[in-house]
């Protein structure tokens, strides 16, 4: 009895990570606990289509309480649950990337009234729910947690974009974004299924015995499938296709999310299977994304120009800036090893996440009691009606663009020293050239603001005065920060130790490889 | 004192005009005099301490001065803080905070709204435009370069004429072009250098010089085709100058003279400071054709200069045909053609400046432009015609004006280099004569036959300041060419005898007021250095 207790014990420890583990994890935990309270909340509510305030102060408390365990947690990389679960420098920074993000999109939502909306509390813990998931998807180490990671993420996406049942365009884009994200979803599993063909084993680390070459046409199809799955997450062409709709149909907050976030999750994942080693000598990787960002970047480039909504116009401004990603990406498929790639993407992702939170959040103040989404006409003369949103506006936009002294700028320049260190200077030159191809649109846009007199249908964003002083803090807040990261350079991105991005041995093998 | 100023004056030059627009935020928002006079005292402060930068300059060194060495990003991306100043950006910058404060002047007339965020663009762009001629980082130096796009875009986009959007889109993108593949190209720099130092990262430019000198000169051809590109741009050279005349046109009076005086020279200074020295083989390959571009510019600039009907276009060309000779002399590549290029710059400015702010006077006045509304404007207003024909004077080269002394070393220079272009480029000089002097007469001589023009106000005394000051300079500048040109002579002769030598081109630091001596900023870059993995 006694041995087989102590059986069962050694059996237990094997299997249950150790308890530092609740430490590393503790952001997703409280999130995931957070999320549950709120739907319990919402279940004694007399109103539940009513905002609920209890449930936005413990979405935020959850934020605050995964910061301070990130301030306080010790880095140092351990892998827990084989490889599911890294818990790195990385992590660390990602996690904190998606509480801030989360923070951020819930402030702003708490400050429009399309905006309050999204606090229903069923909605805010699909919220919640979808920030878990992106922080599983960032600390996973292999493509089981990765694809619980991603659905976790993209199922109350779909909910949260069809949320306003109203409204027939939020419904198709609910619609849209489901069936593509379903039939994506399907890619990458096949694409993982293709890879354990090939390798034996779910785990990243051992990406390095895929073969990538002639003979094994199923880890090149698998390679495909995976890559096109994650491109249309990444919103990236040809896979592009539901970005405008969705980001149009979309509550503007939440589009800000889905742009931002998203991507920078989704991103992380994949530095982390990029840089595991993948023997790709033959460049087969290479190619496809080096092929699918210089479509993204002509694509997002050339059709933005001829966009009359502006969020239709900052789709397509993501869809280009998600080529650059795969631009880095195609760098470090190669070179598992570059540095200046990862450096590369992790900074931008994040200065993407906030120049695109900061625009977006600028659009869902400017919307306000506006019925229809804005065209390019309802910016004319903003910088007189609303200058402060004009201003932000200005910044986030030339951010974009990436000119200095504005965050954006430190992103491209990453990009493009990554492209050149792979020896893709074609594609560098494509970047330039498209670039300042939709510097055109951003221009456009900042020319309505500023030169173009006001007129009736401009919109003016105005909101009572506390709640126009909270939107001018958020705000206020992202734009400092463009300016700051602008300024002083993305110093944390490059310094961030990425050496454990490349592999973490599992402390314990669980069951059968 | 001096050792602080050795230390931080080049970055006291950034910050203070940057300080003074925060500061313009501070001040009661009503009160635009207040406000304008506050923008005029931040840019004499600025020419103030410019001229401690001149005083404490040792002219016999072709090293970099005053240099500053900070950390700025990561130290082992090798970006950092580097600024210091050798002859060609001492005088560069000079010109700068000397145009700054004149033209903030002539705005208390020509600006009328929202004065307080055209004074704040005004400063930022000043910093942006010292900061350019004096950043030793490629990093540095491309978000000087394009930080400035942002109030140049503003400025012409918010104060400028009827066609301004269309003008101020067509300068930013036309620039950006240029500067992104510039960027590529410095982001090719930046990686071979380190593959060729065992992954020590730099984009410090003494460092570089060494590195891209050594390079095959089909590598060094397309770097430099890329780098010359933006700067072309920027010049603006033939063919790729189309966005000036727009921009002038469009642009306010500060805007246009600012453009021409200082902005125009980033291209040339870019062309000097990192085109030439980074590619030396590839920059003497390819003189005869950039000569070439250039008196196409001069004489291309001077034919449709003398076609147009618009004062401002007709000097917008004129700009084209002028910095055509700068550009000439520059890749001459010889030391009388190279300090004749820098003199002319500072020439061009001085005199081109006069010329728009005289235009901008005239416009104020008529809110016309068009040639063939003046006429016999000599009679009405005597004083306005004495200043213009001292501006032609010293745009069109006459002796005495320094303008003849800058082309003279010019055609000097590419004469030695190549006599056929150096005769061609000499016709440039008799056509600038032309349409200048045809400009003159049509404006001030003959009958006054418009009844408007009969009514026309003389200018007030603080235009006769500005243009007095700036008359004075053109003749100034006609004699006192050996003190100006004394303190580049060293830089342009040691950039000479690289290029003759076939070596890459050698330069460092110095601090000659610092009790660190030379050797303070070098070891850092070197300690920097030995950091990397």
């Amino acid at each position: 009895m006694i041995e087989k207790n102590t059986l069962l014990q050694t059996r237990l420890a094997e299997i249950l990570p150790s308890a530092t583990f609740y430490l590393h994890a503790f952001p997703i935990l409280i999130f995931l606990i957070a999320a549950m309270s709120a739907l319990l909340l919402g279940v004694f509510r007399s109103d539940p289509d009513k905002p609920s305030f209890t449930a936005y102060g413990l979405s935020v408390a959850a934020c605050l309480g995964g910061v301070v365990s990130i301030a306080i947690n010790h880095v140092a990389p351990v892998a827990y649950l084989g490889s599911g679960f890294l818990s790195d420098a990385l992590t660390q920074f990602g996690m904190l990337a998606v509480i801030l993000g989360t923070l951020a999109t819930l402030s702003l939502a708490s400050c429009t009234n399309v905006g309050r909306n999204l606090l229903r509390a069923e909605l805010v813990a699909l919220l919640l729910t979808a920030s878990a998931g992106l922080m599983i998807l960032l600390s996973a180490g292999e493509f089981l947690t990765f694809f619980v990671g991603l659905e976790l993420t993209s199922i109350p996406l779909y909910i949260l974009v069809g949320f306003q049942r109203q409204s027939e365009r939020g419904l198709e884009a609910a619609i849209k974004y489901f069936l593509l994200g379903a039939v994506a979803a399907a890619f990458i599993l096949l694409g993982m299924a293709f890879i354990y063909l090939n390798t034996g084993s779910l785990q990243w680390s051992d990406l390095s015995r895929l073969n990538l070459d002639r003979n094994h046409p199923f880890a090149i199809a698998g390679a495909l499938l995976f890559a096109s799955g994650i491109a249309f997450k990444l919103a990236l062409a040809p896979f592009h296709m539901w970005a405008p709709d969705v980001y149009q149909g979309a509550n503007s907050v939440l589009t800000g999310y889905m742009a931002g976030m998203v991507k920078l999750g989704v991103v992380f994942a994949l530095i982390r299977i990029l840089s595991a080693g993948l023997r790709d000598s033959n460049g087969y990787l290479m190619w496809i994304f080096g092929i699918i960002a210089a479509l993204s970047i002509i694509v997002g480039s050339l059709f933005g120009l001829v966009q009359k909504s502006v969020r239709r116009l900052l789709a397509y401004s993501s869809v280009a800036n998600a080529g650059f990603f795969a631009l880095a990406f195609a760098v470090l498929a190669y070179n598992p090893g570059s540095e200046i790639s990862r450096q590369a993407l992790i900074a931008y992702t994040f200065i993407y996440a906030i120049l695109t939170l900061g625009s977006f959040g600028v659009l869902a103040w400017l919307e306000e009691g506006v019925e229809e989404d804005l065209d390019r006409k309802s910016l004319d003369g903003l910088g007189k009606k609303n200058p402060f949103a004009a201003f932000a506006f200005t910044i986030f936009l030339i951010g974009l663009a990436g000119i200095p002294p504005v965050a954006g700028f430190f992103g491209k320049l990453l990009i493009l020293n990554s492209a050149v260190s792979g020896g893709l200077i074609g594609l560098a030159i494509i970047l330039a050239m498209f670039s300042t191809i939709s510097l055109y649109y951003y221009l456009s846009l900042i020319t309505a603001m500023w030169f173009h007199a006001p007129s009736s249908h401009t919109a003016e964003g105005h909101l009572d005065v506390t709640v126009n002083r909270r939107m001018h803090w958020t705000i206020g807040m992202l734009a400092a920060a463009s300016l700051v990261i602008g300024i002083v350079g993305p110093r944390w991105a490059i310094k961030l130790d990425q050496r454990t991005a490349r592999q973490i041995a599992p402390t314990a093998q669980i069951g059968v490889p | 004192m001096n050792e602080f100023f050795a230390r931080g004056i080049l970055s006291l030059l950034i910050l203070i005009p940057l300080l003074g627009a925060a500061l313009l935020y501070v001040l009661p928002a009503k009160n635009e005099r207040l406000q304008r006079n506050f923008a005029l005292a931040v840019a004499l402060v600025e020419l103030v301490a410019s001229f401690f930068l001149v005083r404490g300059f040792s002219a016999e060194s072709y090293n970099f001065q005053f240099s500053e060495f900070r950390n700025w990003l990561p130290v082992e991306t090798g970006i950092h803080y580097i600024v210091g100043v050798d002859g060609l950006s001492l005088i560069l910058v000079l010109l700068t905070t000397a145009l700054s404060p004149l033209v903030l002047l002539s705005t208390y007339s020509s600006v009328q709204k929202n004065v307080r965020e055209f004074l704040a663009l005004f400063l930022f762009l000043e910093a942006a435009m010292v900061g350019t001629f004096v950043s030793l980082d490629l990093i540095l130096f491309y978000v000087f370069w394009e930080a400035m796009l942002i109030p140049m875009y503003f400025m012409i986009g918010f104060w400028g004429g009827k066609n301004r959007i269309y003008a101020t889109v067509k300068f930013v993108l036309y620039t950006v072009f240029g500067s992104l593949l510039m960027l590529v190209a410095f982001a090719y720099v930046y990686y071979v250098h380190a593959q060729l130092h065992g992954g020590a990262y730099t984009t410090n430019i003494i460092e570089l010089y060494k590195t891209t000198a050594a390079l095959p000169l089909n590598q060094q051809l397309w770097l430099f085709g890329a780098l010359t590109l933006a700067f072309a741009i920027k010049v603006p050279m033939f063919p790729v100058h189309t966005w000036l005349p727009d921009a002038h046109v469009e642009a306010p009076t500060a805007g246009s003279v600012i453009l021409a005086g200082v902005l125009l020279k980033m291209g040339t200074y870019g062309l000097m400071r990192f085109s030439i020295p980074l590619f030396p083989a590839a920059a003497i390959k390819m003189s005869s054709v950039m000569i070439a571009l250039g008196v196409v510019g001069i004489i291309y600039g001077a034919l449709i200069a003398w076609r147009q009907t618009d004062i401002k276009k007709l000097i917008a060309y004129s700009s084209v045909s002028h910095l055509g000779f700068v550009v000439a002399g520059i890749f001459a590549l010889n030391t009388a053609g190279m300090s004749g290029a820098l003199y002319q710059m500072v020439n061009h400015g001085v005199s081109t400046g006069a010329l728009f702010l005289l235009v901008g006077v005239i416009y104020e006045r008529r809110h016309t432009r068009e040639l063939s509304e003046f006429g016999g404007l000599a009679s009405s207003m005597p004083w306005y015609a004495f200043f213009f024909v001292i501006a032609t004077l010293g745009s069109v080269a006459l002796p005495g004006t320094g303008g003849f002394v800058g082309e003279w070393m010019i055609l000097f220079g590419v004469f030695k280099a190549n006599s056929v272009l150096g005769i061609l480029a000499a016709s440039g000089v008799v056509l600038g004569a032309i349409y200048m002097l045809w400009l003159v007469l049509k404006m001030f001589w003959g009958p006054l036959n418009n009844s408007e023009n009969k009514k026309l106000e003389d200018v007030c005394g603080r235009e006769a300041f500005i243009l007095g000051t700036l008359s004075v300079a053109i003749f100034a500048l006609g004699v006192l060419s050996t003190p100006v040109l004394e303190h580049a002579q060293a830089s342009l002769m040691h950039l000479q005898k690289t290029l003759q030598s076939g070596e890459a081109y050698i330069i460092s630091f110095e601090n000659k007021n610092s009790q660190l001596g030379s050797e303070a900023p070098q070891d850092r870059v070197a300690a920097s250095e030995r950091n990397h993995p």
